[in-house]
């Protein structure tokens, strides 16, 4: 090795090769958000369409800020510094600038502390799906039942309820693993494990892609009001029946007994060792099916009798009319009346909706839709006409809408562009988010993973390389999975349902129910979370090394104490998680203040520092240095204006639409509370730390003695 | 789906598909360039202590 090729700080780690140190950012990169986060979002907010903003933001905001983190790491690498307070030390001579910093090591330590708990299902989902333990049939609602109790979310402290449950130990194991790579240090550890974990990742989603786009087309399943009676014993079928025509029962009281029936259903296939017949897939559809309205509608079809027959007979007829741009038309239709539903103020938004419906069925004759209105408007809470014929219209577009279950359409359901939703300036905002999420800028990993490098290698070429990569696991493996599968198997309401609901809620519960319509679903489905193992310890992995990294430094630990150090604060914070599990209060109050508010000032801070306190010029000058490729000059505007405005755009509203009910749920949650005052102490810790490390390089003579400037 | 879901989708695997072999052809196939040979860069950090390490 040259003398030029050496970090100025000489004894350190450092990288192994080019390939490696790309291979880890970009594993630090990708994880569950690019095959599950990702495909979400490009459904919900205007499909291809979608791409435009994620493209541009990809421009103006994710790289610019991989670049500026990247050059300075290295910078700060070559001062001898691999954490991010000691490089904010050397980047900005201020006393202050540390400080700074210690964002960079809260926010990697407490992510880690519940994405390893989500690891961990990734694993024991895995584990599951080898043994065969996960065959419960093709209902999302199982899989979410099971979900639910295996992670306990359904209560705190479900993972130590009657004896320690299985969660746990996949927890401990998963703990361990990411432990044992990060002490085996960053060559033989982080950088040796990532150039196999992501071609192997890359392979895995590819055979499961392939899968996917090879499926043949699935039938229609048959409506949820011929299945229930045959999967509901004759009596319990009578006794629904009975209260549907009784004339004081209100569709609440309905939806109750109903799903009761269906919950002992489920629990009964949960105990099942066998795969339930799939002849009763859905029990009930997902989507519009679950609301008072649709059981009022039930409640008429009971009650028409052989008129309810003809209702059927209509729809098939709409069905067999209507073209495939007619039944596109009222998809979006139905997209758009929940995304009204949501607004305050949506009168005349859901006329204008229920008009274009109108005009759509008009050609249909439809006297059965008439008697059927008649006896929608007797029941309670229905009493009038207008609301019970747009009720009926709705219930039957979304059921008229389901296309055909093939690959083209499925793909489809992702891909077609809607680009009226460009006018929307939410789906800029979601297209920014992801980016910034995806690429795992603002973590403070790419500092310390940059700092190990030498200090003529190149940034520009690197940083891209890193983002590239994970651009095509999102859009190119993460795009052709997921919701495609979904739309196949489940049809068009449930991916609706999957698309508006959690990426967890589409990851483990809707994904297990298709990988149990799939031939050979068993070892795809073990396949897939294996992927999203992969994904996930790759991006954990890097979530340790800047602690690691601030313990070794501030503190002249050796790899083992450090090791043992961070394993007790995270393994406490992790337990805090795993106890705090109903409804993942814990998880998802972490998430929210540092997963999403500390990253977006992290990165802040670091494109100020970058555009105006090294200043633009310097700092572009520094990243070019040593670079296979230089930055094209109009990024020194982006750099100085336009990412940071984008940037605090998109905080501005986070805080305006998302902040006043983060602040109720901590005020109406105590547990909440309790994690964000732990939150509050850690960081108050950190900065403890990073002050006494402080102490340290000024005494050894790493950075300038406090005043000096 | 429709024309324009085939033109999208094109259009974003083909972006992601040629960044990323572009990218990675540069890294393994091109030789390093000369741009090693500039001179290490003067910011103005005032850290001059450790700048002969």
């Amino acid at each position: 090795m040259s003398a030029n090729n050496e970090r100025c700080g000489g004894k350190g780690e450092m990288w192994q090769s080019k390939l490696g140190v790309i291979l880890a950012v970009a594993g630090s990169a990708v994880g569950l958000g690019n095959f599950l986060r990702f495909p979400g979002q490009v459904a919900a907010n205007g499909g291809g369409a979608f791409m435009i903003p994620y493209f541009i933001s990809f421009l103006l905001v994710g790289i610019p800020i991989c670049w500026a983190e990247w050059s300075m790491g290295r910078y700060g690498g070559r001062h001898g510094f691999n954490s991010s307070p000691g490089i904010f030390s050397v980047l900005w001579r201020r006393p202050i600038s540390q400080y700074f910093g210690a964002l960079g090591l809260l926010i990697p330590i407490v992510i880690y502390m519940y994405y390893v708990y989500i690891e961990s299902w990734c694993l024991a989902y895995t584990w599951f799906y080898i043994k065969g333990d996960l065959d419960l049939g093709s209902n999302p609602a199982v899989y979410g039942a099971f979900f639910n109790h295996f992670t306990g979310m359904e209560a705190h402290g479900s993972a130590f309820k009657d004896g320690i449950q299985p969660v746990f130990w996949f927890f401990i194991a998963t703990f361990i693993a990411n432990f044992y790579l990060i002490y085996r240090g960053l060559t033989r550890g982080i950088e040796m494990f990532c150039k196999y974990a992501i071609p192997l990742l890359i392979a895995a989603a590819l055979v499961v892609a392939g899968r996917v786009l090879t499926l043949p087309e699935q039938p229609l399943p048959k409506p949820w009001q011929e299945v229930l009676p045959k999967v509901l014993t004759p009596s319990e079928w009578q006794d629904i029946k009975s209260l549907a025509i009784a004339p004081d029962t209100h569709p609440a009281e309905l939806k109750v007994a109903v799903e009761t029936a269906v919950s002992a259903y489920l629990r009964q296939q949960i105990q099942r060792s066998a795969a339930p017949s799939q002849q009763f897939a859905v029990v009930p559809p997902a989507g519009f099916a679950k609301t008072e309205a649709a059981f009022a509608l039930a409640m008429a079809e009971i009650r028409a009798g052989s008129k309810g027959v003809e209702y059927r007979q209509w729809l098939e007829q709409a069905k067999t009319q209507l073209s495939k741009d007619d039944k596109l038309a009222l998809r979006d239709l139905e997209k758009a009346e929940q995304e009204a539903a949501a607004l305050a103020d949506n009168q005349a938004k859901l006329e204008r909706i229920d008009k274009a419906r109108q005009r759509l069925f008009a050609g249909i004759p439809s006297d059965a839709v008439r008697h059927l209105i008649g006896l929608v408007t007797g029941i309670r809470g229905f009493e009038s006409s207008l609301q019970a014929e747009r009720l009926l219209r709705r219930s039957a577009a979304l059921e008229v809408a389901d296309l055909p279950r093939t690959v083209m359409n499925g793909l489809g359901y992702m891909w077609n562009p809607d680009f009226e939703k460009l006018k929307n300036p939410s789906v800029w905002l979601a297209a920014a988010g992801q980016i910034f999420f995806s690429l795992s800028v603002g973590f403070g990993i790419i500092l310390t993973y940059a700092s190990y490098l030498r200090k003529d290698d190149d940034v520009v070429l690197s940083g891209l390389t890193a983002s590239a990569t994970n651009g095509f696991c999102e859009v190119c493996l993460g795009g052709l999975v997921a919701i495609p599968a979904t739309f196949i198997f489940l049809g068009t309401a449930a991916t609706m349902d999957a698309v508006s609901g959690s990426t967890f809620g589409l990851g483990f519960n809707t994904l297990p129910s298709v990988f149990a319509n799939m031939p050979g679903g068993r070892w795809y489905g073990a396949v897939w979370f294996f992927l999203l193992f992969m994904a996930a310890i790759t991006s954990s992995l890097s979530m340790l090394q800047p602690a690691i990294a601030f313990l070794e430094e501030g503190f002249g630990l050796r790899r083992r104490s450090s090791v043992a150090a961070l394993g007790l604060m995270t393994m406490t914070g992790a337990l805090m998680v795993v106890y705090f599990s109903g409804n993942a209060v814990a998880l998802a109050t972490m998430d929210d203040w540092i997963g999403t508010v500390g990253i977006f000032l992290l990165a802040t801070v670091e494109v100020i520092v970058f555009a105006w306190v090294i200043g633009v010029d310097a700092g572009i000058e520094e990243a070019n240095r040593g670079a296979d490729l230089l930055i094209p000059k109009f990024f020194r505007f982006v750099f100085k204006y336009v990412t940071p405005v984008f940037l605090l755009s998109i905080f501005c509203s986070w805080i305006v639409e998302s902040l006043p009910g983060k602040l109720e749920a901590i005020r109406s949650q105590p547990e909440a509370l309790l994690v964000v005052i732990c939150l509050v102490i850690s960081l108050l810790f950190l900065l403890l730390l990073v002050s006494l490390a402080g102490e340290n390089w000024r005494r050894n003579g790493k950075a300038l003695a406090e005043g000096e400037s | 789906m429709t024309v324009w879901g085939v033109i999208m989708m094109g259009i974003s695997f083909g972006v992601s598909i040629a960044l990323m072999v572009y990218c990675f052809y540069r890294i393994l196939r091109i030789p390093r360039s000369e741009l090693r040979e500039h001179a290490p860069l003067e910011i103005d950090t005032g850290d001059q202590d450790s700048e002969d390490c």
